[in-house]
């Protein structure tokens, strides 16, 4: 009985020894062939890692800052204000999370008809890379965020 | 035939995070977000001092780690070395 009261008090330096062996060991393993089994390198791609933290709250401009007083075909088409099936564009970028919406539910942005939303939805589908709102958009569609 | 020289110019234009025993990088350039384990923070680190071959870094490795320098290290090296160019975080030449 005494032995096992002991016990614990009598581990405690040798534990110390073994702690740091194991350091080195572990050490040692990394540069082991054997190492080479496991990845050293995780990369996280890009549209998860901007879709973790700003899929919600990314915006998209409809249609870009640089084109003002357009409006928007039904096509998704950037033209001038009065063509033809087309409609004057959002008075606000639209937020990621209505846009998420809208994509996979088939909701309307807040304020604008049915018809809008479909022509800003395909201008938004046209969106392609360098353009204001396709990281956001691209960001929106990884399979983490579905 | 000429060995290669490996260079970085880590930390720069990333932004590192200790996480859990590994290094979390995110490399500014790249847009990419990694995942480092042990050695490759270690190597980074010799090669933004100094660039050197992969003989040369294993022997600086091995001497900051207080491990013997042997021929599976080299090998272990030069591996990770392709993985940490194949991510951009280091150059060859």
């Amino acid at each position: 009985m005494r032995n096992e009261d002991d016990q614990p008090e009598a581990e405690r330096p040798a534990a110390a020894a073994p702690g740091e062996a194991e350091t080195a060991q572990t050490r040692r393993a990394m540069l082991r062939i054997g190492a080479l089994g496991t990845a050293a390198v995780v990369t996280v791609r890009p549209g998860i890692a901007h879709a973790a933290v700003s899929a919600l709250t990314c915006q998209i401009p409809v249609p870009q800052s640089t084109q003002p007083n357009k409006w928007i075909k039904n096509n998704g088409d950037v033209v001038n204000p009065n063509t033809g099936n087309s409609y004057p564009p959002p008075s606000q970028p639209l937020s990621g999370e209505d846009v998420k919406n809208s994509l996979k539910y088939g909701t309307n942005y807040p304020g604008y008809t049915s018809q809008q939303t479909n022509a800003y939805n395909n201008y938004i589908k046209k969106l392609t890379m360098g353009k204001q709102g396709y990281t956001c958009y691209a960001s929106l569609q990884s399979p983490s965020r579905q | 035939m000429t060995t290669p020289t490996y260079r970085t110019d880590f930390p720069q234009h990333c932004r590192t995070h200790p996480i859990d025993g590994m290094t979390l990088v995110f490399h500014r350039p790249s847009g990419a977000t990694h995942f480092l384990d042990s050695p490759l923070p270690q190597m980074l680190a010799l090669l933004a001092a100094k660039p050197m071959d992969a003989a040369r870094l294993t022997t600086s490795l091995c001497a900051t780690l207080g491990l013997p320098e042997d021929a599976e290290a080299r090998a272990v090296v030069e591996a990770r070395l392709t993985d940490l160019a194949g991510i951009g975080l280091v150059e060859v030449g």
